[in-house]
């Protein structure tokens, strides 16, 4: 392939449309994860374990169609740029940009071809939607204060708070990495049976 | 998902820059993370309601208001009327969509009020890279051909006995998620081709920055917005601040 | 204006085909020029020489050199060559690169870095040129097809290149639609532009090509004059693989009396969208072994009625019925099988082998073997769907439709982008289905197809029926009217003025 070639001029306009339309995607899929849960109380945490399971497929034919450095960096700006243009807590939004960021070095280092590298890197990119729960954390005591006030007694508040404080993070962050190993797993298998056979990527 | 993008009628009343706009979000999502009280939220989501009819996104600023009012009642009705596990949890999602929705009320309205062309030309002006502007260019217009292909796919679904339905993501999740992703993704590149062909016949890769149709520049309305939802952010981090030397 | 000098190309993509050997051509400013040939036969690899997308988008092997006004083609890069060749796709869907009508048609001319005035006298000129107006400050989620391609067409000619390259534009196109580029290619004309176009269609290029050169793998093996071209006898032509220049000479195949008893009724049937009604009071019986044929104008319900037949589409009153006993929606669509015009959206499998029992439970694995061997696609049973050729696929949904045992078969628009081998190879397949009972609609605005292939027709328009005939030699000049009624009003308000 030219690709060499190709590689010293970094990304080209078809990389980079390739690139936004896979983005879409990506973000279609993201959008239907949190419409599954997103609109329930409580359920809601559920949605960057939805998220995850989602979008692994999109994010191994990103690496695969465009295997160099740039789209997954593009792709975390642009999902996280228009999330937080849609209004989504920009906590996540920050995540995404950053998380882009290392996902790309690392799927790089195995210069994109290394299965368990870019398994590795959809993990981390897909741990981005759990930041915006961080507000919870970040502002905890107000919102403890605030409930205490309400009426709500102080003691059942603690240990429900404290308990949730507890066991929910990691809970949450364990179950967005396996739901995100299945996903990417799926997408790499995909790609093979499908987008490798019928010669398209 | 809904991304009405501009036609005619949407752009017929006040015109904001682009710039301003992309301040006013940054600035109603600091103001709405320091947001002290109920109150202060619920005047800036009267702001932004201003704002959106006067930008002529009224329909969707309406429907938005209503659903932001339900929101506040279930809130008070949780907060006040109920107790235990169910109170926690309801109150947990209102003070959680609280935070997020009026910024997402302001985003469609500012989205919707945009032209395309217009805020790629924004991006050159404030030297966003074209690796940047060209993949947002595009995910923009390739959103609503996602729901066409899903059409398509799902027709082709239900015709084959495999139709995408909760009860079959269920007994045959493999077959399902491949039913769906396959052509979805086939299409998705087959159009990247196609587009990436018409866009660089027509010069996409000239090195010189684009021009522009639409002018852009500042205008009083601009002015007042920036001022307006400025005093707002300042008030609320002064708030904050009192709130936390107190 | 353009000259190939001894230009080869190899495709470095092997699944591409489609090479050149040694192509020779010079085309005057000013000319229009035709490239037909079979699918495959390189003319669309030779308009993207021109327009720089070889060797830049699709890399492979070019000897010889390719002048544009006396400039080697490959010493510039394709920005620069967009200033003086503009490129009209097949797909309309898929060349808008903005959400509005008018960011696209400026698009170019903002990649040039036009200046602003320059580009609003462009645009008002454009918008007048090509009678637009009514297309502008559009979102280009509610244009159809035709409307697309004329939007993407205005992109072009505001840019005002010399040269215009086209790559079968009307494969996507309805008969309005063809007759609309038809006249923006006359106006190209007059203009004394360059066009150059890759096309299977080419009827409605009759009055305006000068030049028709005729393609096989890769070489141009005859340039014709359109009179010369007119007086190739027609098997010739059929041998050659090229469609017919003058549609008027163009006759129905002749067909046996169908002598079965209707067994498919569709009484008082109306559809509506929303809550818009889109077809009234629909009545039509149908027996097995009918091929029948569909035709209206853009809107007219068409792909409305097809998916209601199949039981996807079910906001509708009135009863269908097979063999006396009424269907609802959800046996419809066990009894019925739409082919899409975009087969990629209903092939699912890896393989095509398991593409034909794919999602049954008890697959009949000797039916997938028959359905495969009767339409000769046996031998690709272990490609992936997605690798096989427009036709193949058509072919493999069809076995699909086969093994599910389905009784009517719907086809929407099966010979769009097809050379007339392929055609013909449709129309042989249809023949085959109707042998074995099926009872088969098909969707089409090409007239030719509809001569070749179909028993009869069914003409929607205006929210009603409007007529339902067989189509035999004495009711061609009904079709005939249909088809050719556009271009007719157009000479009659050329001689009105």
């Amino acid at each position: 392939m030219s690709n060499s070639q190709q590689m010293k001029k970094g990304l080209s306009v078809r990389d980079l449309i390739t690139t936004g339309i896979l983005a879409a995607l990506y973000m279609v899929c993201a959008m239907i994860g949190e419409a599954i849960f997103g609109f329930f109380p409580v359920l809601t945490f559920l949605c960057p374990l939805s998220i995850a399971l989602l979008c692994g497929p999109v994010y191994m034919l990103i690496l695969a169609k465009v295997p160099k450095h740039g789209p997954i960096i593009v792709t975390g700006i642009l999902v996280g740029g228009v999330l937080f243009v849609l209004g989504m807590y920009w906590s996540m939004c920050l995540a995404y940009c950053i998380l882009g960021v290392v996902a790309d070095l690392l799927a790089g280092s195995g210069n994109f071809r290394n299965k368990g590298r870019n398994l590795l890197s959809y993990m981390i990119f897909v741990l981005s939607p759990v930041f915006s729960y961080g507000m919870l954390w970040f502002d905890r005591d107000a919102y403890v204060q605030y409930l205490v006030e309400k009426g709500t007694e102080q003691t059942y508040m603690d240990t429900m708070v404290s308990t949730a404080q507890n066991w929910m993070l990691p809970a949450m962050i364990i179950g967005v990495l396996i739901c995100a190993a299945i996903s990417g797993l799926v997408g790499q298998k995909l790609l093979k049976k499908h987008f490798e056979k019928a010669g398209v990527v | 998902m809904e991304m009405q993008l501009q036609t005619k009628d949407t752009l017929a009343t006040l015109h904001l820059d682009p710039r301003t706009k992309l301040y006013l979000l940054i600035v109603g999502n600091v103001a709405l993370f320091l947001a002290p009280s109920l109150l202060y939220e619920i005047a800036l989501v009267v702001c932004v309601v201003i704002l959106g009819i006067l930008v002529g996104a009224k329909r969707f600023t309406v429907r938005m208001a209503a659903i932001y009012a339900g929101m506040v009642v279930l809130h008070i009705i949780g907060t006040n009327y109920l107790t235990g596990t169910l109170q926690i949890a309801i109150v947990t999602f209102t003070v959680f969509i609280r935070k997020i929705f009026p910024c997402a009320m302001l985003g469609g309205i500012l989205v919707s009020t945009t032209r395309v062309n217009e805020f790629m030309a924004t991006m050159n002006r404030i030297h966003m890279p074209k690796a940047m502007v060209i993949p947002l260019t595009v995910m923009l217009r390739y959103f609503p051909m996602v729901h066409e292909d899903w059409g398509y796919i799902s027709d082709a679904m239900r015709m084959r006995d495999v139709a995408p339905t909760v009860k079959s993501l269920l007994t045959h999740p493999a077959r399902t998620v491949e039913c769906i992703y396959v052509p979805m993704m086939m299409s998705a590149l087959k159009v990247a081709d196609e587009l990436s062909a018409a866009a660089v016949t027509r010069g996409l890769e000239n090195p010189k920055p684009r021009t522009c149709l639409q002018e852009i520049h500042f205008n009083v309305a601009d002015a007042v917005c920036f001022i307006l939802f400025t005093l707002f952010m300042s008030v609320s981090i002064w708030l904050k601040l009192k709130g936390g030397a107190g | 204006m353009i000259r190939f000098d001894k230009v080869s190309f190899t495709y470095q993509e092997s699944l591409q085909n489609g090479g050149l050997r040694d192509v020779d051509l010079t085309i005057n400013k000013g000319e229009c020029v035709l490239l037909c040939g079979r699918s495959g036969c390189g003319k669309t690899t030779l308009t993207r020489l021109v327009n720089g997308l070889i060797p830049y988008f699709y890399p492979g092997e070019v000897t010889g050199t390719t002048y544009v006004d006396g400039k080697d083609i490959q010493d510039y890069p394709i920005y620069e060559v967009s200033e003086y060749v503009g490129s009209v796709f097949q797909n309309p869907r898929s060349q808008f690169f903005n959400v509005d009508t008018d960011s696209e048609i400026s698009f170019g001319m903002e990649n040039l870095t036009y200046p602003r005035e320059k580009m609003k006298e462009r645009i008002s000129k454009t918008v007048a040129d090509l009678d637009i107006a009514h297309l502008t400050g559009r979102s280009i989620f509610e244009l159809s097809g035709g409307e697309k391609q004329k939007v993407a067409f205005a992109s072009i000619y505001a840019m005002s290149p010399s040269i215009y390259l086209l790559d079968e534009p009307s494969s996507n196109l309805d008969m309005d639609a063809i007759e609309d580029l038809r006249r923006t290619l006359e106006l190209l004309k007059k203009q004394g532009k360059t066009i150059l176009i890759a096309e299977h269609r080419i009827y409605y290029l009759r009055e305006l090509v000068d030049r028709i050169a005729y393609m096989e793998n890769g070489a141009i093996s005859a340039v014709f004059s359109p009179s010369q071209f007119l007086s190739i006898p027609e098997e010739q032509r059929h041998s050659m693989g090229l469609r017919a220049l003058d549609l008027s000479k163009v006759q129905p195949r002749a067909f046996a009396e169908n002598s079965q008893k209707p067994i498919l009724e569709v009484r008082n049937l109306s559809l509506f969208y929303k809550k818009k009604p889109v077809l009234d009071d629909l009545n039509l019986s149908a027996a097995p072994g009918e091929i029948i044929g569909i035709i209206g104008h853009n809107g007219a319900g068409k792909s409305t009625f097809s998916r209601t037949l199949c039981g996807l589409h079910t906001n509708c009153t009135g009863q269908i019925l097979w063999d006396g006993k009424e269907l609802n929606a959800k046996s419809r669509l066990k009894r019925s099988y739409m082919v899409m015009q975009d087969v990629s959206y209903q092939l699912f499998a890896d393989t095509l082998e398991k593409e034909c029992v794919f999602g049954i439970k008890h697959p009949d694995l000797d039916a997938a073997k028959q359905a495969m061997e009767r339409l000769g696609i046996y031998e690709y049973r272990t490609h992936h769907p997605n690798t096989l050729s427009g036709g193949q696929k058509q072919r493999a949904a069809v076995a699909v439709s086969m093994v599910c045992c389905k009784d009517v078969l719907i086809f929407d628009e099966p010979t769009s982008g097809l050379d007339y081998d392929s055609m013909i190879q449709v129309a042989g397949l249809f023949q085959t289905l109707s042998k074995m009972g099926k009872v088969i609609f098909v969707v089409t605005h090409d007239y030719e197809f509809l001569a070749a292939a179909c028993t009869r027709v069914i003409h929607l328009d205006n929210g009603k029926q409007q007529e339902d005939y067989p189509l035999s030699p004495d009711n061609l000049h009904r079709l005939h009217d249909f088809f050719l009624r556009s271009e007719r009003r157009q000479n009659l308000e050329e001689n009105g003025k």
